[in-house]
């Protein structure tokens, strides 16, 4: 009879302890640097907060990860971290809840970044960076002067990939930064772009791959203008590389949050991406890493300090002229701009 | 004993040797032939995981893979014409050497072997690029007024290749050439035979069979080369391997890059069937003629 | 084939090996159409002599001349010298006739010319019809042959042969002795000859010149080098010497004057004393062993002061022998025109 009496406190300890397990939510994210500053400046703080528990798994493809969970039916993740162009594909794919916008506050994107499947939270600018010996003190002030080879002689360096090229490509033509995906929907968007990155293919010197490898071409001075991510060109230039770089004209690329369709705790889980990336907590982020916050509170009330805002693309003043790499026209249009891309390079 | 008894102790004496061989066969077995078998299966699926021939048909069609197929015979045939313009008269010279000298040669020659080939590859970036050291020495000497594009070419990655690969060319063909009795080279000599006379008529016939397996480590060992044109190439050299690398990294499409794996696989064998088929006739060559 | 043989000088030619001294200050003179050879053990610095006469070996002094003209610093393509080598040396990659007309495609002759010469060669050397044969087809008496016709189808001056016959078995080995010696005795071709074999030597040559430590010991016919060695060392490598202190010997002619050491060969000795006309010498001792050799007996006797004499008897004349028993006193007797007194100095 006394066992049968352990046994059921037992039972109702275990009763009651069940709605606070509904409580604990994983993360996805890609570890490093990367994943320690996101849980120290974001997921950290905000599970506090919620008074939940988060327990966190690293995974070096993420949208590989994503689609074994969710094609296999166990979904062991609530939260993942993904670049934006793989949260469109996945969502695209049927891999992602929809965001819900009704948890999260749909003002917190600035114009250009909504999604409707992966929240945008960090970003990066793909920049022009050069090499200040050879171009010196007046580089080019466009990417229309960046084209002007009789102006600026010099050596280019580029991305071997169409990303982000096709949208300077458009820049250099004129076209306004709110323009470039209207005109490269267009039927002829794609090829006036490739056709231009044709017309500077002679003075390309060095098509990278890597982004060690655009840092390295900056340093050495191989190219004397290289397009390059502004954290790779920040590192050159603060490890006193002879170059320089600007956000004029960046392009911007961000990186998500999402929620795996068959999720168990959905709503827990837009709760979570809605407290992580909360303005301070934002802010906080690139007290860590040189990716910039999307949302623009974060750039309000001093929250992060005036020589660390001039390294963020998107902070005020640096994202005026920039364009914010669309997701959603990479999923769709991807593979025939990279194929155009490519046909170009072999021409 | 028994003529039978023999017979068993033969069999059990292969068996005992089979055994011994066996956990290498295991290895290759698992190690090699497993992946080729999924890289196969690999390419026959499409994204849904249903049968389909697609993907060859998407590969086969596009110009990318046929330049890319010209890229990469173009870099093995090149890389293999230097390792033999360079790597004969070196295995020659050794092999004329006395042993202790020529050991002490090949340790030298065989140093770049033991770094990894991405040191050496960046190796060649600081020696040729812009600002490097060759393009200083032949500035600084008044050979050249502006730098020389040394590297992110074809030339730079052929740079990259032939270095990679002479040592391993030079190797079998030394052997070769050292197996020669000094005897037939002598008696060559004394009917007659001058030195350019002696190389052409006795020595290269004689070690042809070093210089093709030397040829066949060169080009089948080319074929596949990732690291040096991605390095050194500068994005313009794009052999099969760096489009396999594309296929996957940017188009994310397991189909068409297990598809041109399977394309680089076929060349690979189709190389080894032709150099095995010359291997053979040189062989009766020498048996019949 | 007629050939114009030379005559070769070597003039006090000197090699060495960093300390090691292969060739002493030789001077040697071979008459054109001389079978020469030079016989010595191994390290004896005869193949490093007959090296610096085919131009591989280039001497530290000293001169060569065949025929007047001095070839010493000739590389060995030009020397227009005939070589056999130990081991063939032929080309494994080619056809026997194409091994055969390789020396005379490399001096232009046409190509049917060659052709015919070739075969003319081959004929001489009995491989008629083998012209087509790959040579690891070949036995290794077909592959001698064929060095041999390669060595002479070009018509060289000179030809030399480096102990060309010490691979095959003995009895292939006495055959092509004889062979090459009645292919000299056509073409007279001036012929150095190297070898380690004594029998092999006195078979085959004109002359033998003994070498050892780098030197010409003695060169002389075999006949003579057999008989009347000049010393000790050339005595005991031409074959079974027993080299005794004289006054060992009882002698039965008071008027004989030798002094010193003898050397008697093993087959001068008799047990018999009637087998020997004239006069001769005995000596004495106890039977330490015997063994039967098929065309003789080898009975070794160990004399009073311990010097150990070798016998050998011929079966013709054996009887006997075969009872001997160890430790049976035994007297041999030698007629004394077989002793051989050796040179005072030459004890080595």
């Amino acid at each position: 009879m006394k066992r049968i009496l352990r046994l059921s406190v037992a039972a109702i300890a275990i009763a009651a302890a069940s709605p606070l397990a509904a409580q604990t939510l994983t993360i996805t994210t890609a570890g490093g640097d990367y994943g320690t500053a996101m849980k120290e400046a974001m997921w950290g703080p905000a599970a506090a907060e919620l008074g939940i528990e988060v327990r966190e798994e690293t995974q070096s493809d993420g949208f590989a990860a994503l689609k074994m969970q969710v094609t296999s039916g166990a979904v062991t993740t609530d939260v993942i971290h993904l670049g934006s162009p793989e949260g469109a594909q996945a969502a695209a794919q049927g891999l992602l809840e929809p965001i819900d916008y009704s948890i999260i506050d749909p003002k917190s994107l600035p114009a250009g970044a909504e999604s409707a499947y992966c929240y945008p939270f960090s970003s990066y600018g793909t920049v022009m960076a050069w090499n200040t010996k050879t171009i010196g003190e007046k580089p080019p002030a466009s990417w229309a002067e960046f084209w002007d080879v009789k102006a600026f002689p010099g050596t280019r360096a580029l991305r071997a990939n169409a990303q982000d090229l096709i949208e300077i490509a458009l820049l250099s033509e004129g076209v306004a930064p709110s323009e470039v995906y209207t005109v490269l929907d267009s039927a002829e968007g794609l090829k006036r772009a490739i056709d231009r990155l044709e017309v500077l293919k002679p003075n390309v010197s060095v098509w990278w791959t890597s982004g060690a490898q655009s840092a390295q071409i900056l340093k050495d001075g191989e190219a004397d203008l290289v397009v390059t991510w502004n954290g790779r060109a920040e590192s050159v230039k603060a490890d006193g590389g002879a170059a320089n770089y600007s956000f004029k004209g960046s392009v911007i690329g961000t990186d998500c949050l999402a929620v795996p369709k068959g999720s168990a705790n959905k709503d827990a889980a837009m709760k979570l991406i809605a407290a992580m990336t909360k303005p301070e907590r934002g802010a906080k982020l690139t007290n860590y890493i040189a990716y910039g916050p999307l949302n623009p509170k974060a750039y309000e009330g001093g929250l992060i300090p005036a020589e660390r805002l001039q390294l963020l693309a998107t902070a005020p003043g640096n994202v005026e002229t920039s364009v914010f790499s669309k997701a959603d026209w990479w999923v769709k249009n991807g593979d025939a701009a990279q194929a155009a891309f490519d046909e170009m390079m072999n021409r | 004993m028994s003529a039978a008894a023999y017979l068993q102790d033969a069999r059990r004496e292969r068996r005992f040797y089979l055994s011994l061989a066996l956990p290498a066969l295991v290895l290759v077995g698992f190690a090699a032939l497993l992946p080729v078998a999924w890289i196969l299966r690999q390419s026959f699926l499409d994204l849904g995981g249903n049968f389909t021939t697609a993907n060859y048909g998407k590969i086969l069609s596009s110009g990318l893979t046929w330049s890319a197929l010209g890229t990469t015979l173009a870099l093995s045939g090149t890389t293999l014409v230097l390792c033999m313009i360079l790597g004969i008269p070196l295995a020659l010279t050794l092999a004329s050497t006395s042993t202790r000298i020529a050991n002490r040669v090949l340790i030298l020659i065989m140093l770049p072997l033991w770094t990894s080939i991405l040191v050496r590859t960046y190796g060649w970036l600081v020696l040729l690029r812009k600002d490097g050291l060759v393009n200083a020495a032949l500035q600084s000497l008044g050979l050249t007024d502006a730098p020389l594009p040394l590297v992110y070419n074809f030339n730079g990655t052929l740079i990259g290749m032939v270095h990679y690969m002479l040592p391993l060319f030079v190797l079998p063909v030394y052997a070769a050439m050292r197996d020669i009795d000094s005897n037939i080279i002598r008696a060559a000599a004394s009917m007659g035979a001058g030195l350019w006379h002696c190389v052409r008529t006795v020595i290269l016939p004689l070690s042809a069979g070093g210089i093709l397996s030397g040829s066949t480590i060169v080009f089948i060992y080319t074929l596949g080369f990732f690291i040096t044109p991605a390095v050194l190439g500068g994005g313009k050299v794009n052999p099969i391997s760096i489009r396999i690398d594309r296929t996957l990294s940017t188009f994310q499409d397991w189909g068409s890059a297990s598809a041109l794996g399977v394309l680089l696989l076929v060349l690979v064998l189709l190389t080894g069937a032709m150099l095995f088929a010359t291997r053979w006739f040189l062989n009766r060559g020498t048996r019949h003629a | 084939m007629a050939i114009t043989s030379l005559p070769i000088t070597i003039d006090r030619v000197r090699k060495a090996f960093g300390t090691y001294v292969a060739l002493n200050d030789i001077s040697l003179e071979i008459a054109a159409g001389e079978f020469l050879t030079l016989l010595g053990p191994s390290g004896s610095g005869k193949t490093t002599l007959l090296m610096a006469l085919a131009g591989f070996v280039r001497p530290d002094s000293g001169s060569l001349v065949i025929g007047g003209r001095d070839v010493t610093r000739l590389s060995p393509d030009k020397r227009d010298i005939g070589i056999v080598f130990q081991n063939y040396a032929l080309f494994p990659h080619m056809s026997v006739l194409a091994n055969v007309e390789y020396p005379l495609i490399l001096r232009k002759v046409s190509k049917a010319d060659a052709r015919a010469r070739a075969l003319t060669a081959l004929a001489r050397v009995k491989l008629e019809g083998y012209g087509d044969r790959n040579i690891a087809a070949l036995s290794g008496g077909q592959r001698q042959r064929v060095a041999l016709a390669r060595a002479i189808v070009f018509e060289p001056r000179v030809m030399l042969m480096d102990e060309p016959l010490s691979a095959l078995d003995k009895n292939l080995r006495e055959h092509m002795q004889f062979e090459i010696r009645r292919l000299h005795d056509d073409l007279g071709i001036t012929t150095i000859y190297v070898t380690h074999d004594q029998r092999e030597a006195l078979t085959m040559s004109d002359r033998i010149a003994v070498m050892d430590a780098g030197e010409i010991q003695q060169i002389a016919t075999p006949s003579e080098i057999y008989h009347r060695p000049k010393t000790r060392f050339v005595a005991e490598f031409m074959g079974e010497a027993n080299i005794l202190p004289i006054d060992l010997l009882h002698r039965d002619d008071a008027g004989a004057t030798i002094s010193g050491l003898a050397m008697i060969r093993a087959e001068s000795f008799h047990l018999d004393p009637a087998e020997i006309a004239g006069s001769k010498v005995a000596v004495k001792g106890t039977l330490s062993t015997k063994a039967f050799r098929g065309e003789n007996w080898l009975l070794n006797l160990k004399t009073a002061n311990g010097d150990e004499v070798m016998l050998s008897v011929p079966a013709t004349r054996s009887a006997g022998c075969a009872g001997f028993r160890p430790g049976q006193e035994l007297t041999a007797y030698a007629a004394a025109a077989t002793v051989h007194s050796l040179p005072e100095g030459a004890a080595r």
